[in-house]
């Protein structure tokens, strides 16, 4: 069952991708099963977000990034 | 390095958001050494593409991204021309049979038509794309072999396309298993819909225009991201990293495609059955001599020279079939008495007037037959014939019987974004209200898409236009991406192309709205695939004057025996009073016609070409009337400039005229002459056309002629080149204006009446028409449910209003009037609902009209009685009885603005008379100030047709006219005048106007120069 998260998270990258990131404790990315990028509601001036599906020990976790303020987001465990 | 292969440009219409221009130059920029254009079923950029790949060096590619029968997509690209012609056969048969704009492609006609095509397996919506990411990956395989059987295993590819979606991961996963499987190889494409990602939000704005949501909507058909854009070679490298074999694919593609097009080439029509050009020419020169003696009667040398002269060309560019065809269209309409005038420069021809398509005789008026065709310019011919507007249709159904539906279509025509359009789509995306929307375009009138922040910093009247609010300025961003990008596609109004071969060859066909075919290029393209278009347009003159010969036909009247001589026509002209005469009717004419005096004919012809732009700009107007009336010497700095410019009083006034000085002056053939009249036309800049100039120069001075003299004699032509008219085209007008004005003085009820048929037409309004008859004694009748007829029907002195003329009226209302009628008259309101099956609105509007004041002189009182009276006719258990007659009718003024509002004018009242009681004495009538001759005064009336035509000067100067119950006073405004009160001119349908009396000549027509302008309000 996932639960929504949607708060600020550290991201450690590798070769641009995430690899690691912090949630109380570090989390360690196993592989990235899909990511995407949507433009959101461009026309209210959301930004564009890259959305990750990783796979970690905990199961199936989504990360957001905005490239616009280079910000990554736990969205959801 | 990456060729791009998959890529839509505005022709992917309310979905591809940049230009082919825009891609092709970005293209060269990346050094991209070819570009593939694949628009949604439409081949419409083709031209466009190879012709400006060919001037940046890069290999144009030309395919298409077809829609299946099951709604999926395939990516197609023609290998050569072979391929281009089967893409074609392929768009052909995926519109036919479907609904108007509709494309879905049966598989069979990709297996009939697969030679020459690489097909890629397309984007998430191909069948193969769709299988994979619903995880059948046997379906996938299927699929695959399903292309491979029809295409060939050498022509299919795997399109990948990584625009990073969710299940990007997955569809690549199952195109390589594919790909291992079957060895078709991968490609890599980007599926462009945009230059950049800066471009995006003007896609999605399109998206939404074309699926009808706003922004804030969810629909499938939305772009999820921004990634769809013209990506470099790095970048593609990039998001390709794990497949450079599929980037190196784009290359081997590019480089076994030719480019698809032949341009240049002849698909004239060919008149005989078996085809033959020989027999073809020997018949034309036969009818060419038949119809000069029918013409001439006795053929001097002169005139033998001159038709040998022209058959001589015409035979050498071969197309006399060209002109056969249209003999034979000319002769279907005199054989089915349809009205017809030849127009343009087709009247330089004395084949055309021999031959009976025009009316003009280019002999007797010593026309340049190189001004139509030459054999230095050999281009192909385009003429243009205007018919009576009602069988138009007719003529065209002939041509396409006449000669198979696949040798025949209509040229399409792009309706393309303007500034109005553009707002519209995308206010309506952002979500605005239609209240807002109509506050937005509200005054944006004939202004490109990306002119609107020009416009409201040009035009005074929008100083305070709500699209000045900061709040809109992305809007305008926006709007300005799309200017000229089509929106859909339509029919041209007359052209239509005839080929020997099947059309299909060159361009697909598709039906418009109106079930007619038409081909996939417009006007401005068809002719580079080497067809050639002839132009059969609708005139409502026309009609109107069929009309009028009819009803004097009893009479004797013959439109073809009016005089041209006639002293009445040309005093009617002298005066200015010609609304309703055509070109002769506009302010700036009736000024014209009043300041020239036109005694003969030459002087209308004159009148035609001189209120144009380029007359008016290059300061010709005042020259001409002065030489005209004698006031003016008449000089010539050449004596050879004598012959040509004789007629226009030594004005250089037409083409034709520029063609003559210079084969006269500098030796030019009269091709090259018209070659050189061209070039003037176009130059792009000062450079060029210095460089024009020492040509001209040279060769006049290597002519004998002196160097200032040469000089100056270039200068009279430089200026005016660009904006003359063609002399030919103004006296085949000329012909209809004067008969038209011979109309108007000697059966003025019935030419009013014609014209009133046949509305909407001319520059005046209905009501300015009936304002105009009453002035000339004629009686308007009203409207009468048992008196009126369909039409506007007149006797000598009376015209009766006819129900057509009421808002709402139908066909099937006005069969039912008067099949009931013809049983016996109508009683009363009631016996009229109960008999006719009209509907509840139109009987209203029927009412307030005045239909029923036979009846009841209390309008208000009828239409109270009208919701009983349905009523009771839908069989109500209980009659009722209407309301009792207590309720007042509607006071005068009210009654007035409603009777004008269901019939656009009014029978017995001018809205000014409303008005005039209660003005001072001070604000004079157009009666009273045409009476004077010089001096300030206050005038009012309604404004008709303000407008901005371009002036001498350059500044912005408004013309209108003011109507009031006695007549018309034309109004100039001039730009400070304008600056101030613009709102008011432009915002107020009755005006109060302070101004001074403009100097003028004898007879010239009164006119006002502005001061002050007010509204009037009651």
């Amino acid at each position: 069952m996932s639960k929504l998260i949607n708060k600020p998270v550290e991201v450690m990258l590798d070769n641009g991708f995430p690899c690691r990131f912090f949630f109380q404790k570090p989390v360690f990315i196993r592989y990235i099963q899909e990511y995407w990028r949507e433009v959101g509601q461009w026309w209210l001036g959301e930004p564009e977000r890259v959305v990750y599906q990783v796979v970690t020990d905990y199961g199936l976790n989504e990360l957001h990034y905005t490239p616009h303020d280079d910000r990554w987001i736990l969205y959801r465990l | 390095m990456f060729v791009h292969l998959h890529v839509h440009s505005q022709y992917s219409m309310l979905d591809g958001a940049s230009s082919i221009t825009a891609y092709l130059e970005e293209a060269a920029r990346l050094e991209m050494p070819a570009l593939a254009l694949t628009d949604h079923n439409n081949v419409s950029g083709a031209v466009e593409f190879h012709k400006t790949a060919a001037e940046l060096g890069i290999k144009p590619i030309q395919g298409v991204e077809i829609t299946l029968e099951d709604d999926s997509h395939l990516t197609l690209l023609a290998e050569n021309s072979r391929g281009y012609a089967n893409i074609c056969q392929i768009l052909t048969k995926g519109f036919a049979r479907q609904a108007h704009g509709s494309c879905r492609v049966p598989w069979e006609a990709l297996a009939e038509h697969h030679e020459g095509i690489i097909a890629l397996s397309g984007c998430r919506r191909s069948r193969i794309s769709q299988a994979i990411l619903h995880r059948n990956p046997e379906q996938a395989q299927a699929e695959l072999q399903r292309l491979i059987e029809t295409f060939g295993r050498e022509q299919v590819y795997l399109e990948m396309i990584q625009s990073y979606l969710p299940h990007t991961k997955l569809l690549f996963e199952g195109l390589t298993i594919l790909h291992e499987n079957t060895k078709i190889p991968l490609v890599a494409t980007n599926n462009v819909h945009y230059l950049s990602k800066e471009i995006f939000p003007v896609h999605d704005l399109l998206v939404c225009t074309r699926t009808q949501t706003r922004l804030a909507d969810i629909h499938p058909e939305r772009p999820f991201n921004a990634e769809n854009y013209f990506a470099c070679p790095t970048e593609m490298a990039r998001r390709f990293a794990a497949y450079p074999r599929a980037l190196e694919a784009t290359l081997e593609i590019a480089d076994r495609c030719t480019p698809a097009l032949e341009l240049g080439t002849n698909l004239f029509p060919r008149f005989l059955p078996d085809h033959d050009p020989q027999a073809a020419k020997e018949l034309l020169k036969q009818l060419t001599w038949e119809g000069a003696h029918r013409r001439y009667g006795t053929i001097t040398k002169e005139l033998e020279e001159r038709i040998n002269h022209e058959l001589n060309i015409i035979i050498t560019l071969d197309v006399a079939d060209y002109f056969l065809v249209v003999w034979d269209i000319v002769c279907h309409a005199q054989r089915r008495g349809i009205r017809y005038a030849g127009r343009g420069s087709a009247a330089d021809s004395v084949v055309a007037y021999c031959l009976g398509i025009t009316n003009v005789d280019a002999f007797a008026r010593g026309l340049l037959f190189e001004r139509f065709l030459s054999l230095e310019r050999a281009q192909k011919p385009d003429i243009d014939i205007d018919f009576d507007a009602r069988f138009r249709d007719e003529i065209a159904d002939y041509v396409y019987k006449r000669y198979g539906e696949n040798h025949v279509a209509s040229v399409c025509m792009f309706q393309t974004y303007h500034a109005r359009s553009a707002l519209r789509d995308f206010g309506r995306a952002f979500g605005y209200t239609p209240a807002e929307l109509s506050q937005l375009t509200k005054n944006i009138t004939h202004c490109p898409a990306d002119g609107i922040r020009g416009l409201l910093q040009r035009l005074p009247e929008l100083r305070r236009h709500p699209l000045n609010h900061p709040k809109y300025a992305r809007l305008i961003d926006y709007c300005a991406v799309v200017a000229g990008f089509p929106r859909h596609v339509g029919t041209h109004l007359g052209g239509l192309v005839i080929s020997a071969q099947p059309l299909t060859m060159v361009t697909p066909l598709q039906p418009s709205a109106k079930g007619v075919l038409i081909t996939q290029f417009d006007k401005n393209t068809i002719e580079d695939l080497g067809l050639i278009k002839i132009d059969l347009l609708s005139l409502r003159t026309l009609s109107a004057v069929s009309d009028v010969e009819k009803k004097l036909h009893d009479q004797g009247f013959a439109y073809e025996q009016i005089p041209h001589d006639d002293p009445k026509t040309y005093a009617r002209l002298q005066s200015g009073s010609t609304v309703g005469v055509f070109q002769l009717e506009s302010p700036a004419q009736r000024t014209l016609q009043s300041r020239l005096g036109s005694e003969v004919f030459e002087d209308i012809v004159a009148s035609v070409a001189l209120i144009r732009p380029g007359p008016i700009k290059g300061d010709m107007v005042e020259p001409f009337i002065a030489r005209r009336r004698g006031l003016e010497e008449v000089t010539y700095i050449h004596p050879k400039l004598r012959r040509i410019l004789e007629k226009t009083y030594g004005v250089v006034l037409y083409q034709e005229q520029v063609i003559e000085i210079a084969t006269e002056i500098a030796g030019f053939t009269p091709g090259e002459s018209d070659r050189l009249r061209r070039a003037m036309t176009r130059f792009r800049s000062q450079a060029e056309m210095e460089k024009i100039g020492k040509e001209f120069i040279a060769k006049a001075v290597a002519n004998g002629v002196e160097l200032s003299v040469a000089e100056e004699i270039f200068s009279y032509i430089v200026g005016y080149a660009g904006y003359g008219f063609s002399e030919a085209h103004a006296a085949a007008f000329a012909d209809t204006a004067y008969r038209t004005a011979y109309l108007l003085e000697h059966y003025p009820a019935q030419f009013y009446a014609a014209l009133l048929n046949q509305q909407p037409m001319g520059f005046y309004p209905p009501n300015t028409l009936c304002v105009q008859a009453r002035q000339r004694g004629i009686k308007i009748l009203p409207l009468d449910i048992n008196e009126s007829e369909s039409d506007f029907t007149a006797n000598r002195k009376t015209i009766r209003i006819g129900l057509k003329q009421v808002k709402g009226m139908e066909n099937a209302f006005l069969e039912s009037i008067i099949a009931e009628r013809r049983q016996a008259p109508f009683t009363s309101l009631e016996d009229f609902i109960y008999r006719t099956t009209v509907s509840r609105d139109v009987t209203e509007n029927l009412i307030l009209g005045g239909a029923f004041d036979r009846f009841s002189n209390n309008r208000r009182h009828l239409l109270w009685c009208v919701p009983t009276y349905y009523q009771n006719k839908q069989g109500s258990l209980f009659l009722e009885s209407p309301v009792q007659p207590s309720v007042p009718d509607f006071p005068p003024l009210e009654r007035w603005i409603r009777e004008y509002q269901v019939l656009s004018l009014s029978a017995e009242h001018h809205i000014m008379e409303f008005f005039r009681s209660k003005l001072p004495k001070t604000v004079l009538t157009s009666q009273e100030v045409t009476g004077r001759k010089e001096g300030r005064v206050q005038t009012a009336g309604l404004v008709i047709r303000p407008h901005r035509p371009p002036t001498r000067s350059g500044k912005t100067v408004v013309f209108l006219t003011l109507e009031d119950e006695f007549g018309l006073i034309d109004v100039t405004v001039f730009e400070n005048i304008y600056k101030r009160y613009a709102e008011v001119l432009f915002n107020y349908p009755l005006l109060k106007i302070t101004g001074e009396i403009s100097e003028r000549d004898e007879n010239q027509i009164t006119s006002i120069v502005a001061h002050k302008i007010a509204p009037l309000i009651l």
